[in-house]
């Protein structure tokens, strides 16, 4: 499952140093175009806008696996064993709350979506689907994430130890 | 009290048992905000998690936010902040706290082509922590100066926060932005005293240098500041020319950056890989805080607060200085709990008539909520600022160095705050000029 | 948790807007939720959420299809795939588009497009239309040479074609930076509501101004009700609110109206600001330039696009 894990993210650092040349070469592309040739590029803006959604679900899961989704950490490393464990738990139960709905709702805007075949308003008309269905994937991942961790915490309260 | 004050004092007591126990505050957020869907007002009303994500993760001002990241992650591979503070060091390294004064005026200056408290933190934070850090100021000292100098971006023009109330009531934002001239100057003096007293009264915390160089030699040694000011230029005169707007500002600053860096011979794909991973972490965990808000603004917004508030206080029946008071009261616990801009959009549609009705200048009041929303970015349990340097901090970094290394200079903004209720004429003499 | 059906029985409706108080629209918002209070005797009550408090204005139709909010008063512009019959109103230059006419033709249009909707979504009514003004940083003729390679903000969409019809270049840029982009020379134009360009102090940075007697006018603000909440409340409420819906029309109207001219008869004026009225040939040849502009839109739509444009008086 860890493999699984690091290759999904490897993965996504690849597709998220794409999006990042993107996002920088279309808002370049928009400056210059209207500044050296008052030629304004609104759709280059627009697919800036979008690689930065696809960015930030793409690198959300990465981001809850190397516990880089920030938090007050008061309680963090102050206990051991059980305790620990159960902390984890209900910290990652509480984080499976919001994925999970973010990943049904998200799925069915993307199917209603791809059935109506709405697009963004704008130059690029986006279809909808292609917006609202990496969001979907990109919970999909948050609930993976999680349901390990708190699949890890579980097997270190039999007392096992599954490299965390 | 009227009961449908509960749900918001029930929200805000959960959140901070959740944050207390380290749930990662974008998703506490968001699991507040699905409880009170379910609670107070319909388990239909949950949908709107995916439209606020979806809008904030597409908003056209946040788009700097990845950009002014990918920049600062540049600049730190390409060791151009480390040549910076190296310099910064020669010039300053004899007083203690002098480096921590230096990168306040380095937030101000940058302020001017930022809008944004964030942009401010991720463009010149990240640097100036590692670098103070570096040179061995004290987690809590170096933490506490940039997370509060992030603020400056958005007192000093331009201004997101300005924009956004300016918007809000109807009023100029040209006069707004020139409103904020003389408190932002102010706020970077009382930043720059904190850090000379601090240094002063714990000197372990500020080392100094003990070089001692003559001024040639300093000279020659800040050659390699070059770098960084010519970024900072090509960004100040993209703006200021018209080239860029603020937003699109960050993306010259990512052009200026990789060019200088692939030229000095210090970049190569590795490392620009390596600052892309980087930035791409830190945008996807603070556009989700960000979401998180906005999501959890809603399902206040929903139970009605806002109106129950605002009724209270309007209903108070107080002279136009006493209503002033109530109101920023209001707005640093409010500030405590929601992002900065969620509160002035929870409010400010409400308590405008009262304003008007008591003859409030409305200009005045929004540096007021401005210098009340810096506040907010600052303070714990939310505190924006916190989060965002948290995220980008080396792992030794605590919340509660960054907490305690604040707290000192939010008396500034405090005493600031008095100063500008006692003398509206430090922020309305300016505009008057126009 | 409640089913839609009891929400609304029990439940006074949210109604969202990105109006505020003192601002000319809330008055309308606020016509409307009166009257439909007092129409229907108190039995559909809307509580107004003022200046994107509850939902910004971006997400408002969409929450509304969802179910999320109840009901809003929104713009066209943002979700246009949602609703493409919106465009129709939305581009500049049909003929029967004017504040007399409007009231007369609002009524077979708002049914055309209820009956052609594929969302979650009553339209209830469209009230206002909005006549546009051209501002300039720099100083203007009066004729059609002042767009000419205008780097002009615009909101996309609809607006980009009929913009670039008329010669400017359409520029994405975030609505919170347009007065910064005009104050740098980022952007030379826009184009907005005669109220809007005082109200957001446009002329602080954009003081040269065009006024465009015919066409450039459109519809751009919708009343809107969840379908369910729609379908749950009686034939009779329903019927008293659709005419509330025809109603607010003319108001609207009336005040858009007199808040135009308050505008160039007293605002204009005590700002210094005197506007270039285009000509009567020029605005003709202006028309001549939207006219193809209206070819596409129809053409999306189809049939129904066909029986819109007969009634807008586009050939
Ligand atoms: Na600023
Ligand atoms: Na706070």
């Amino acid at each position: 499952m860890h493999n699984i894990i690091q290759g999904i993210n490897r993965v996504a650092d690849y597709l998220n140093a794409a999006l990042f040349a993107v996002i920088t070469i279309s808002v370049l592309a928009a400056v210059f175009g209207r500044y050296l040739f008052r030629y304004p590029l609104p759709a280059a803006m627009e697919l800036a806008y979008f690689a930065m959604l696809w960015c930030a679900f793409i690198k959300t899961g990465q981001a809850l696996y190397e516990d880089r989704h920030i938090g007050m950490e008061l309680l963090k490393n102050r206990f051991r064993g059980a305790a620990d464990a159960t902390i984890g738990i209900v910290i990652n139960a509480v984080i499976l709350v919001p994925s999970t709905y973010l990943g049904i709702f998200a799925g069915k805007m993307a199917w209603e979506a791809w059935d109506f075949g709405w697009k963004t308003s704008g130059e690029l008309a986006m279809p909808k689907c292609a917006l609202y269905g990496l969001m979907a994937l990109g919970s999909y991942y948050l609930i993976l994430v999680t349901g390990y961790k708190i699949w890890s915490y579980l097997a270190a309260f039999r007392g096992k130890n599954h490299g965390r | 009290m009227d009961a449908s004050i509960y749900p918001s004092l029930i929200l805000s007591g959960f959140l901070l048992v959740l944050l207390l126990l380290g749930v990662p505050i974008a998703f506490a957020l968001c699991f507040l905000g699905i409880a009170a869907c379910f609670l107070w007002i319909s388990s239909g009303a949950i949908i709107q998690i995916v439209q606020t994500f979806y809008d904030t993760c597409t908003s056209d001002i946040l788009l700097c936010l990845p950009l002014f990241l990918f920049m600062a992650e540049v600049v730190v591979v390409a060791g151009i902040g480390k040549d910076l503070f190296n310099s910064v060091k020669i010039w300053t390294g004899r007083v203690r706290g002098g480096v921590a004064a230096a990168t306040v005026i380095g937030c101000g200056m940058f302020a001017a082509v930022s809008g944004s408290s964030t942009a401010t933190i991720a463009a010149v934070g990240v640097i100036a922590l590692m670098e103070m850090l570096r040179l061995g100021y004290k987690k809590s000292f170096a933490s506490g100066t940039v997370g509060v100098s992030g603020t400056l971006g958005v007192m000093i023009p331009p201004s997101i926060i300005m924009i956004l109330y300016g918007a809000l009531a109807d009023e100029s934002i040209g006069k707004l932005f020139v409103a904020g001239v003389v408190p932002g100057i102010l706020m970077t003096l009382g930043f720059v005293i904190v850090t000379l007293i601090q240094g002063y009264l714990r000197p372990a915390s500020a080392p100094i240098s003990t070089e001692s160089l003559t001024f040639a030699q300093k000279v020659r040694l800040s050659r390699s500041v070059v770098p960084f000011v010519l970024i900072f230029l090509v960004m100040f005169f993209a703006f200021y020319t018209g080239i860029a707007t603020p937003t699109e500002v960050a993306a010259m600053g990512v052009l200026a950056s990789v060019i200088i860096g692939l030229a000095m011979g210090r970049l190569n794909l590795a490392k620009l890989f390596e600052a892309t991973k980087r930035a791409g972490l830190t945008t996807a965990f603070v556009l989700f805080i960000i979401a998180g808000a906005k999501f959890f603004t809603f399902t206040v917004s929903a139970t009605g607060v806002s109106d129950l508030i605002t009724h209270g206080i309007t209903g108070l029946g107080l002279g136009p200085t006493a209503l002033v008071l109530v109101m920023m009261a209001l707005y640093l616990v409010m500030g405590c709990f929601i992002d900065p801009a969620g509160m002035l959009t929870l409010t400010i549609p409400f308590f405008l008539p009262a304003l008007v009705a008591a003859k409030v200048d409305l200009i005045w009041f929004g540096v007021l909520a401005t210098l009340l929303s810096e506040i907010g970015y600052c303070t714990p349990p939310f505190g924006f600022n916190l989060f965002v340097l948290k995220g980008v901090a080396p792992s030794d970094v605590s919340m509660s160095h960054i907490v305690k290394g604040v707290m000192p200079f939010l008396i500034v903004d405090l005493v600031l705050l008095i100063l500008l209720i006692l003398f509206p004429g430090l922020v309305l003499w300016l505009p008057s000029k126009m | 948790p409640m089913s839609g059906e009891a929400w609304a029985q029990s439940r006074t409706l949210k109604l969202a807007t990105l109006y505020s108080p003192g601002q000319d629209l809330y008055k309308t918002v606020q016509y409307f939720v009166d009257e439909v209070a007092k129409r229907t005797k108190g039995e559909v009550k809307m509580k107004i959420f003022p200046g994107n408090s509850l939902v910004p204005a971006k997400q408002a139709l969409s929450s509304v299809h969802n179910g999320v909010i109840e009901a809003a008063f929104v713009p066209g512009a943002y979700e246009q795939s949602l609703w493409p019959l919106t465009g129709m109103l939305m581009t500049f230059g049909a003929p029967n588009i004017t504040y007399a006419k409007w009231r007369t033709i609002h009524d077979p249009i708002r049914d055309i497009m209820n009956k052609h909707l594929n969302i979650n979504v009553v339209i209830v009514s469209m009230p206002h239309v909005l006549q546009y003004l051209f501002y300039a940083k720099a100083p203007v003729t009066g004729t059609l040479k002042d767009f000419h390679n205008s780097l002009v903000r615009s909101a996309g969409g609809a607006y980009d074609a009929s913009f670039k019809a008329l010669g400017c270049a359409p520029v994405k840029i975030p609505a919170s930076e347009t007065y910064m982009a005009l104050q740098k020379g980022t952007i030379d134009s826009g184009w907005n509501i005669y109220s809007r360009y005082v109200g957001a102090k446009l002329y602080e940075v954009a003081p040269h101004v065009v006024i465009i007697p015919k066409g450039m006018i459109i519809c751009g603000q919708y009343f809107i009700i969840n379908k369910k909440v729609w379908e749950s409340l009686s034939a009779k409420n329903r019927q008293a609110i659709m005419s509330v819906g025809s109603q607010v029309v003319a108001f609207t109207n009336d005040d858009s109206a007199a808040s135009d001219k308050a505008v160039l008869d007293k605002a204009l004026p005590a700002l210094k600001i005197q506007p270039k009225i285009m000509s009567q040939a020029v605005n003709e040849e202006l028309l001549k330039k939207l006219a193809p502009t209206w070819g596409p839109v129809i053409q999306k739509n189809g049939k129904v696009g066909l029986e819109l444009a007969k009634i807008l008086g586009v050939r």
